[in-house]
């Protein structure tokens, strides 16, 4: 069952959060950026096993 | 509420937990300094592999353990403000668990039970170290039914009513832990102990390690998410703000607990016995994983914004700078977070199914697992051990500084320590060896890297005694703490009305259900199915 929230009027004067959007977007990036760097950059390179 | 005597058995508890955690913090700092070769001396193969598997045991099965149980009878107690259900039960449970540890302790010192912490067969140890994790088992599976009795007599008592976060995110890692544990205790029960009596000759290993996979992914989730609540409901309060999203919070903990069970293949990446099919499925499960973890950072992450401009940050990024830093909570939290990214990026590195082939056994894994474990979750059980000392006690902690130098010196040593290991591995340096010099060109290369470990090692081991020292100090020597600290009911948004399925558990473990069924049934069925051929014992 859903119970009714009063919170979501308490919540809408809450600015939005956006340091923490920018902060995790950007460390979302830079770990994506690892990743690929690490898959094309280093395991590619190396070959198959031999 | 705590009473007085449910306050000392919170602190037994703990107390077995750290003095766990400062042994195996000595072994640490040998093992590092043994495998670098720097002092021929003390080099010894036989002496470096039990310490190695004491480390890893004392660590991750006794540490956890008992600061897990200890933790959530304090959490149960405090959120549901219920005195501790059936006392003399919990006690059963703790002295088994002790008892547990013990016996397994004989043959770890003497050298008959270097299996290391993952003890796969057919490397054998001594019976008794089988029986003694058995037990250790058994007494965290008290802990497990006294909190699930506790959840459900609140339920009972507040019908409709929503339960405090902590306790429904104590009462999930309860659930999860009698679901993981399930796997190593078929294994133990009906392989490890039989064949150590000699009742069976020879032992299956890739149904064994099948078996200890079901166990070891989601037994880090056991021990984390003590960590995550204390990111969740203490930290926020502790940085002068509020939980951004309860509900957020326990969408978190309901996929940690249905997710993180029927992925451990990705332990069997390179394994023969398991199909690439289901290896793919777990890897796949694997990387959804990572997404409650991604909700945590986010959710504090903003419950730390929310915080930090209340307190007058402002601009994109000024509400980091007008944290309070030298709170030991929120010190703790912000570097835990630091490492929890590092180490989160080492972990998507491991799950990529491909990719895994560069680090598989190699000084990668334990690189990533020292900084997860070691970084991430034991620098937040030090921050919840200084929040509760007070309350416990009745004392103040005897310094403001020395818990913020001893949590600084704890994330430098986990950097110094963790990224040449990274590197090593990457260098193809293989794990589990007890000497790392090969007078060759290639093992020239790591030296530079093995001398960064020691130092990290050593800034660890003495953060480690400091962390022992300040909470027994503060115990004997502390000033007593004024009442208005001693109440440590928690007050993080309990009481707000959420949807069922995130106040209950019913029909999650049937997920679960079908999820370990799918994903583990024919995995394990095929080794009844087919002919196999068993391993006669290697060991001491």
């Amino acid at each position: 069952m859903i119970h009714s929230n009063n919170a979501p009027e308490q919540n809408n004067r809450e600015p939005a959060p956006v340091g923490t959007w920018v902060l995790l977007c950007s460390i979302a990036l830079a770990m994506l950026a690892g990743w690929l760097f690490l898959y094309f950059g280093v395991f590619l390179p190396r070959g198959s096993i031999h | 509420m705590l009473d007085t005597a449910s306050k000392k058995f919170v602190l037994y508890h703990f107390w077995v937990a750290f003095a766990a955690f400062g042994l195996a913090s000595v072994l640490g700092f040998y093992q590092v300094l043994e495998r670098s070769g720097l002092l021929p001396l003390i080099e010894s193969s036989r002496v470096y592999f039990a310490s190695v598997s004491t480390h890893g045991v004392l660590m991750a099965f006794v540490l956890t353990t008992f600061f897990i149980m200890g933790f959530g009878y304090a959490t149960a107690c405090n959120a549901l403000r219920m005195p501790l259900w059936n006392p003399r039960l919990a006690w059963v449970g703790f002295w088994l668990a002790v008892a547990g540890t013990l016996l397994a302790a004989v043959p770890l010192l003497s050298g008959k039970a270097s299996v290391l912490y993952t003890f796969y067969p057919p490397i054998q140890a001594h019976t008794l170290f089988y029986i003694g994790a058995t037990l250790l088992v058994v007494g965290s599976w008290v802990w497990c039914f006294i909190m699930i009795r506790m959840y459900l007599d609140w339920k009972k008592q507040h019908p409709g009513a929503t339960v405090p976060l902590p306790m429904y995110a104590t009462t999930a890692n309860a659930i999860l832990w009698l679901w993981a544990s399930l796997g190593v205790a078929l294994e133990v029960l009906f392989q490890l102990i039989p064949w150590a009596l000699g009742w069976v000759d020879t032992v299956d290993p890739g149904l064994a390690r099948t078996l200890f996979s079901w166990t070891l992914h989601p037994i880090v989730y056991f021990w984390l998410i003590p960590a995550y609540i204390a990111l969740y409901s203490r930290v926020p309060q502790a940085a002068g703000g509020r939980l951004f999203s309860d509900e957020l919070a326990r969408v978190a903990f309901v996929m940690l607990l249905v997710l993180s069970l029927p992925i451990g293949f990705h332990h069997l990446y390179m394994d023969p016995e398991q199909g690439s099919g289901f290896k793919l499925a777990h890897a796949v499960g694997t990387f959804l994983v990572a997404l409650p973890t991604l909700l945590t950072g986010f959710t504090v992450t903003a419950s730390l914004e929310m915080a930090g401009r209340t307190r007058g940050g402002v601009g994109l990024m000024g509400w980091i700078g007008a944290l309070p830093w030298r709170n030991p909570v929120v010190l703790a939290a912000l570097l835990s977070l630091l490492m929890l990214i590092a180490g989160g990026f080492g972990g998507i590195v491991n799950a990529s199914y491909a990719m895994n082939t560069m680090v598989h056994n190699t000084a990668w894994v334990p690189g990533h697992f020292h900084l997860i474990f070691a970084g991430t979750t034991v620098i937040l059980y030090m921050a919840i051990a200084y929040d509760l000392w007070p309350g416990l006690t009745g004392r103040q902690l005897h310094s403001t500084s020395a818990p913020l130098l001893q949590l600084w010196t704890w994330f430098i040593g986990i950097i110094v320590l963790t990224s040449p290991w990274h590197v090593l591995g990457l260098l193809g340096q293989p794990r589990r060896i007890s000497s790392v010099t090969y007078n060759s060109l290639l093992t020239l290369a790591w030296t530079p890297y093995e001398l960064a470990m020691i130092v990290g090692g050593a800034i660890m081991l003495a953060s480690a005694l400091l962390f022992l020292h300040i909470l027994a100090k503060s115990q004997k020597k502390g000033v007593m703490a004024p009442a208005s600290t001693l109440d440590q009911t928690d007050s993080a948004e309990s009481g707000a009305p959420v949807h069922s399925l995130l106040n209950g558990f019913k029909v999650w473990n049937l997920v679960i259900l079908v999820l370990m069924l799918a994903n583990y049934g024919y995995p394990i069925l095929q080794f009844f199915l087919t002919r196999t051929y068993g391993s006669v014992a290697f060991g001491y």
